[in-house]
């Protein structure tokens, strides 16, 4: 199977060698003369785990890209099949770059936990995000990613939801937080010049779910947060990660970053998206090639710091089933994002019990790296994540909690087939749940508890 | 690009089970897919009360409503959407509906 | 007097060729302009030290006997580059003769379990799958300078041939995946800031300081 896309057009291994080495930078060019293929990274690769192949093995990966940038090498290029170029087996150029658009689009999510487990400390997931970028500049990109950034890009949100619809979703919303504190003031509110923070989200939550806007409005207005929603840029997604695209990566962070200029917050939250927090967060200034003159957090990191400073209470009895975190690999690998969600769940549910590993070990749940919006390869994310199943499976717990609306989209589809037979949540809304609201009216059944019903 | 056969049709859909032209959708079709992809035995009246207005939408604006719309549209609430069609209204209800995979994080 | 100047020009040439290597690589080298949560310089040390230790590392874990017996060989390896440095001077007859079998035999163990990683290479279906051409070979130029490494410590006779062949591994290096051994040390420095920068590696804290 290739990637089916657009011909790419006029590229050749000339170009695309060319244009990945301008693209790089200092870990990328060492990751490509670092590598050794001694094959140890094979076991942390969640795809190795669920069907260990050798075309599995992250080294393998990253071999497939620098297998083409060795035709091209001129230090190597006397004796090319000797020091692994890819062999031409009468194939063209076109169909070369398609097998590796393939191995790079279809079999890693860029989750950088082969890296961690590398003697070297080798760079898989990015040299992965380099070659696609490269690919999709001409055209060599699966038509799901292409069209979720070409959305995202187009509308201002990556499911093309209008204006309206949002303001009427917000609305919709607002009156729940208003019968659900039983305080007729409650807002969400929207374009508030001066606010201290604005707030994001991912588009599923508008269009699908919006129990987990209503949970983070409940939170923010328990904690008194001055706060607001921007009708202009609320989409905190950003699919140029995945597509590898760097200048409309830069596109999308930076309308967001200017409306929070515009509006002069002091801080950007991001919902729980993991690769949202991870683009605005740490890649999004160095796409830009600035700083921001404001703070990037992640949601899990505010509600920690209301907790943590008393802002908020909570009472575990909310939530007495037995819980697990998954750790999204864009939060806690790519962010430090480890303690924070542990600090919560402790307060917020009776029993808590760790996956093995965890943390910045932990393994990915397969949806990661764009793979829910290529259909071509969801056979292959759900075999994928088996890994994921059986460590929830071992865990025991009822209630899976993560702080990522793709890991959760994942972890259900997981959750069906594999016949784990639990609920899976967002950590908001179990947070909602156990809020204790201060003007005493205890919280109407909401977030978590009604999807359970 | 797979295909499922019911009866004597064969219809295209993509690797998540959605049906690649809407125009070959049927009411036999969205059983089929109730069966296999939600486990569901049989659709009961409300179920088809949303169904229908999924593709009356699509028909009408080229996009799936919001679920907001198909609250206020349908006169359910969303804890009952969410019960009707366990997967959720996107990888649920509108695939049943026919309609295409959305963009984003679903 | 030929052979020894031969080494000192091929060393000269493998460190020009390395460095010319990794010149795109520090000519693209940018500031991070996100916001630390953590620090790089922590990042860095833990590379260095705590973090190359095989046990904090699930392939450490799973491969221990890999990474004994690729440990075991790197020794051989900077060993024998000493025991060359060494023979460039008067001072290796000069080491009694018991001494000089101790570490000729301590060397041709370390070939030894560079033979045994060739010896996966052939077995192991992963690693044959990943292998190129080169591995192979690169492997027995380097297994092959440890035992001469040995051989020239045992028998002093022997060190031209040593020399030699000391002289081709360093001109061959540079176009060889051996040159691992200078990226190896950016890659950790570059890799221990990234994760450092993040907040991810040492350890994570609990809150980002303001």
């Amino acid at each position: 199977m290739s990637v089916q896309g657009l011909s790419p057009h006029g590229l050749n291994l000339k170009q695309f060698s060319q244009e990945f080495r301008a693209k790089t930078g200092p870990a990328l060019l060492s990751s490509l003369d670092a590598c050794v293929r001694c094959g140890v990274c094979a076991e942390s690769c969640h795809y190795y785990q669920a069907d260990p192949r050798p075309e599995h093995v992250p080294a393998y990966r990253a071999e497939a890209v620098r297998r083409i940038l060795r035709t091209q090498d001129p230090w190597t290029r006397w004796f090319p099949g000797w020091f692994g170029a890819e062999p031409r087996r009468g194939r063209s150029d076109e169909e070369m770059l398609r097998a590796l658009g393939d191995v790079i689009f279809g079999t890693c999510t860029q989750c950088r936990r082969c890296t961690l487990s590398c003697p070297m400390g080798v760079d898989t997931g990015t040299i992965v995000r380099t070659a696609r970028g490269v690919l999709a500049r001409h055209g060599l990109i699966p038509e799901g990613l292409k069209a979720t950034v070409d959305a995202h890009l187009k509308t201002g949100n990556n499911m093309a939801v209008s204006r309206e619809d949002f303001l009427d979703t917000l609305q919709w919303m607002e009156e729940q937080l208003q019968s659900d504190t039983g305080d007729p003031q409650a807002r969400i509110p929207v374009n508030k010049q001066g606010a201290r923070v604005l707030y994001t989200l991912n588009p599923r939550e508008v269009k699908y779910f919006p129990l987990t806007i209503l949970a983070a409005a409940k939170i923010l207005y328990a904690a008194q947060e001055d706060w607001t929603f921007s009708t202009e840029a609320w989409d905190g997604t950003n699919y140029g990660l995945f597509s590898g695209e760097d200048d409309k990566a830069a596109e999308i962070a930076r309308r967001l970053e200017a409306e929070a200029v515009r509006l002069g917050v002091q801080e950007v939250v991001m919902t729980e998206c993991g690769h949202g927090y991870r683009s605005f967060r740490w890649e999004g200034p160095n796409w830009l090639g600035h700083p921001y003159p404001f703070r990037v957090r992640s949601f899990v990191e505010l509600m920690a710091e209301y907790l943590d400073s008393g802002r908020i209470k909570l009472n575990p009895a909310a939530n007495s089933l037995p819980v697990t975190y998954h750790d999204p690999c864009n939060l806690a690998r790519n962010g430090g994002i480890i303690e924070e969600p542990r600090f919560l769940l402790s307060r917020a549910v009776r029993e808590f019990r760790e996956m093995t590993p965890n943390g910045k070990d932990n393994y990915c749940c397969g949806g990661g790296g764009g793979m829910l919006a290529m259909t071509e390869y969801s056979q292959r994310r759900l075999q994928a994540g088996q890994a994921k199943a059986r460590q929830i499976a071992a865990s025991g717990a009822r209630v899976v909690v993560t702080s990522c609306h793709n890991c959760v989209d994942q972890l259900n589809e997981l959750n069906r087939h594999y016949q784990l037979k639990v609920k899976v949540h967002n950590l908001c809304e179990i947070v909602a749940d156990a809020l204790v609201l201060a003007k005493a009216q205890r919280p109407a059944a909401s977030g978590a508890a009604a999807q359970d019903a | 690009m797979p295909t499922i056969q019911f009866g004597d049709v064969q219809v295209e859909v993509d690797e998540d089970g959605f049906v690649q032209d809407p125009k070959q959708w049927t009411e036999d079709l969205a059983r089929y897919l109730a069966k296999q992809e939600e486990g569901l035995d049989n659709l009961t009246e409300d179920h088809w009360k949303v169904i229908h207005y999924l593709r009356d939408y699509y028909q009408q604006f080229g996009i799936a409503p919001m679920i907001r719309k198909l609250c206020k549209d349908t006169g359910f609430d969303l804890k009952y959407i969410y019960e009707l069609f366990p997967s959720g209204p996107a990888k649920g209800a509108c695939k049943l509906a026919g309609l295409p995979k959305p963009t984003g994080c679903v | 007097m030929v052979l020894p100047i031969l080494v000192a020009a091929a060393f000269l040439f493998s460190l020009t060729a390395l460095a010319v290597r990794l010149r795109p690589a520090l000519a693209l080298r940018k500031p991070d302009f996100s916001r630390p949560r953590g620090s790089a310089a922590a990042g860095v040390a833990y590379a260095y030290s705590i973090g190359m230790l095989p046990w904090t590392k699930q392939s450490g874990r799973e491969h221990a006997l890999a990474y004994v017996r690729g440990a075991l060989f790197h020794v051989g390896i900077f060993l024998s580059f000493a025991v060359l440095a060494l023979t460039l001077t008067p001072w290796l007859a000069g080491f009694p003769a018991g001494q000089r079998t101790g570490v000729a035999l301590f060397l041709a163990v370390t070939c030894l379990a560079g033979l045994l990683g060739l010896w996966d290479r052939f077995r192991q279906r992963n690693l044959r799958a990943l292998s190129v051409p080169e591995d192979y070979t690169a492997i027995v130029v380097v297994a092959a300078f440890v035992g001469l490494a040995a051989a020239a410590v045992r028998w002093p006779g022997l060190t031209g041939l040593f020399q030699a062949w000391s002289a081709w591994l360093l001109l061959y290096l540079p176009f060889s995946k051996l040159r691992h051994v200078w990226f190896f040390f950016f890659m950790r420095y570059f890799y221990g800031s990234h994760f450092g920068h993040r907040g991810v590696l040492p350890h994570p804290r609990m809150l980002e300081a303001r």
